[in-house]
């Protein structure tokens, strides 16, 4: 008896000093490989870590930094962290930065390009680039986005604006809406949950 | 001829008020619907003159200027030591004068109970 | 003409109001919800520079134990973002047409939790006592056999902690099992962690 006491007591206590802070029950991080660049997504470990950058600022004015609806569009897909690790894991299509240049050099999700959201608004040759880039055909004013890739989009948070403008500016000229995806919960949701996220500036410290 | 003119201007007074009142319900009229129709995701709306200087950064182009001038305010002051909870969390007595019958007695008895 | 701009300003002033200049949405800045009876204005702190702090901007996490959920319970539950939680409150719970429930333990919620909620502690679920007094509550009707009659049925939110607190979809999963309509419940996954990086108004029972 006083030894199975032991065995149980010294099972837990071992369970709790390894314990590891896992993304899910069976998936401890996860190895993705974009445009040539490999990334590891896991998730902070220890447990006494807090937030404290700029993320964790509670007030941003408003306008225009207003709390978004948690859809986008009627057929827009949210997403949450888990669905964007698999969406990168199965190389599911594009995951795009969509916030202004500055923002992405200060700290980006792994895995993700940034492509500002201004460069969706206007029927410009730049746009044409990146649409013909994802798979879209122009066809005289019209594209044709049968064979257009799959495209999830996030920017800073749930107070953010920018990758809804962009989903918005492609919806108008008619990317199917089930082929955007929208994280809503941005790089301030994905820093609250300890997942990983790439510092360009620390990166070329070292 | 004097009593004739102070009648006279009493009257006009009394209409430049009622004219000015009209004015300002119909702005609060105008105002209520312009807000209602505004879309932000619209680049090509531009916010009606009239409106209040801060209110013209709902439109795309003058979004773009708030978030080149966010980022210049301070964002150094990171000491959590400094940071202020202002007014978040209300106190109330858990003894505060509820009606038996509302839902979340009802609830609380049924909680109260079953623990 | 001074009396004119003196009003127009005066007008305007009205519409930018206390809570102007961090407003939850375009057309939010505030609702007013009663908790325990008590009127209580819900709306966004409004300095800047406050940052979220204590318990909620802890980023380690451990899992198993507080793993990342995934965005859809994939049970017909909706998920849901604080915009609609709060839309909800304003036309639904207001009115006594709906509820916003905290799943958390009686002493959180005391500690602190979002006006208007009513606390139904996950734990209840393996009560079927309890659960069944609970359903009649929120205007389930008992039939013959065991069944329920779920025409008159409360729409109701449930939340927990955070994306990586499973007690709410716990509690959602027990009153789905017991009958409760799913096209009913809302899960509101950012729960009480998301709640406060927003800086929205919380409330404390002392």
């Amino acid at each position: 008896m006083k030894i199975k006491l032991l065995v149980v007591i010294s099972f837990i206590l071992s369970s709790v000093a390894f314990a590891k802070n896992n993304i899910t029950e069976d998936k401890s991080s996860v190895n993705i490989e974009v445009n040539g660049k490999k990334y590891t997504i896991e998730r902070i470990q220890g447990n006494d870590v807090y937030l404290t950058n700029e993320f964790s600022l509670t007030s941003r004015p408003s306008p225009p930094f207003f709390i978004q609806p948690f859809k986008v569009t009627k057929d827009v897909e949210t997403y949450g962290e888990l669905e964007v690790i698999e969406f990168l894991e199965k190389g599911k299509g594009v995951f795009i930065d969509a916030r202004l240049e500055s923002w992405y050099k200060n700290s980006y999700i792994a895995g993700a390009v940034n492509i500002p959201f201004k460069k969706f608004l206007k029927d410009t040759k730049e746009r044409d680039k990146i649409l013909k880039g994802f798979g879209a055909v122009k066809k005289g004013k019209k594209w044709d986005f049968t064979k257009a890739k799959t495209i999830l989009f996030y920017c800073n948070g749930s107070w953010c604006v920018q990758s809804p403008t962009a989903i918005h500016a492609l919806k108008d000229i008619g990317y199917p809406q089930k082929k955007m995806k929208y994280y809503r919960g941005g790089i301030q949701s994905w820093q609250l949950v300890g997942l990983t996220v790439i510092n360009p500036k620390e990166e070329k410290k070292r | 001829m004097k009593r004739l003119r102070g009648a006279f201007t009493y009257k006009i007074a009394i209409a430049i008020i009622l004219f000015l009142g009209f004015v300002i319900v119909g702005l609060i009229v105008v105002l209520n619907t312009i807000t209602d129709n505004y879309n932000p995701y619209m680049d090509t709306q531009q916010a009606p003159a009239f409106k209040e200087e801060k209110d013209k950064v709902l439109t795309t182009e003058s979004y773009l200027d708030a978030i080149e001038h966010y980022k210049e305010l301070e964002l150094d002051d990171m000491s959590q030591d400094e940071a202020k909870e202002e007014n978040s969390a209300t106190l109330i007595s858990q003894n505060s004068e509820v009606s038996k019958s509302s839902l979340s007695s009802k609830i609380d008895a049924i909680v109260a109970e079953a623990l | 003409m001074k009396l004119f701009i003196t009003m127009a300003i005066l007008v305007t002033s009205i519409f930018a109001g206390k809570y102007g200049k961090v407003k939850i949405t375009e057309k939010i800045s505030h609702v007013l919800v009663f908790h325990k009876g008590k009127s209580i204005n819900i709306h966004r702190i409004q300095d800047v520079k406050n940052h979220l702090t204590g318990a909620y901007a802890k980023i380690s996490q451990p899992c198993p134990g507080r793993c990342i959920q995934p965005i859809d319970m994939k049970n017909g539950v909706e998920t849901v973002g604080e915009v609609e939680v709060i839309s909800f409150i304003k036309n639904k719970v207001n009115d006594h047409k709906g509820a916003l429930i905290d799943a958390r333990p009686q002493s959180m919620y005391n500690k602190e939790t979002i006006p208007s909620a009513i606390n139904i502690p996950f734990m209840l679920g393996d009560n079927k006592e309890a659960m069944s007094d609970i359903l009649e509550v929120l205007g389930m009707e008992k039939m013959p056999k065991g069944k329920w009659n779920n025409s008159k049925a409360l729409e109701i939110m449930v939340y927990c902690n955070g994306p990586w607190c499973q007690k709410s979809s716990k509690l959602i999963n027990s009153l789905v099992k017991m009958g409760y309509p799913a096209n009913k419940i809302y899960y509101y996954r950012g729960g009480f962690q998301m709640w406060k990086s927003l800086g929205l108004t919380t409330v404390k029972t002392k």
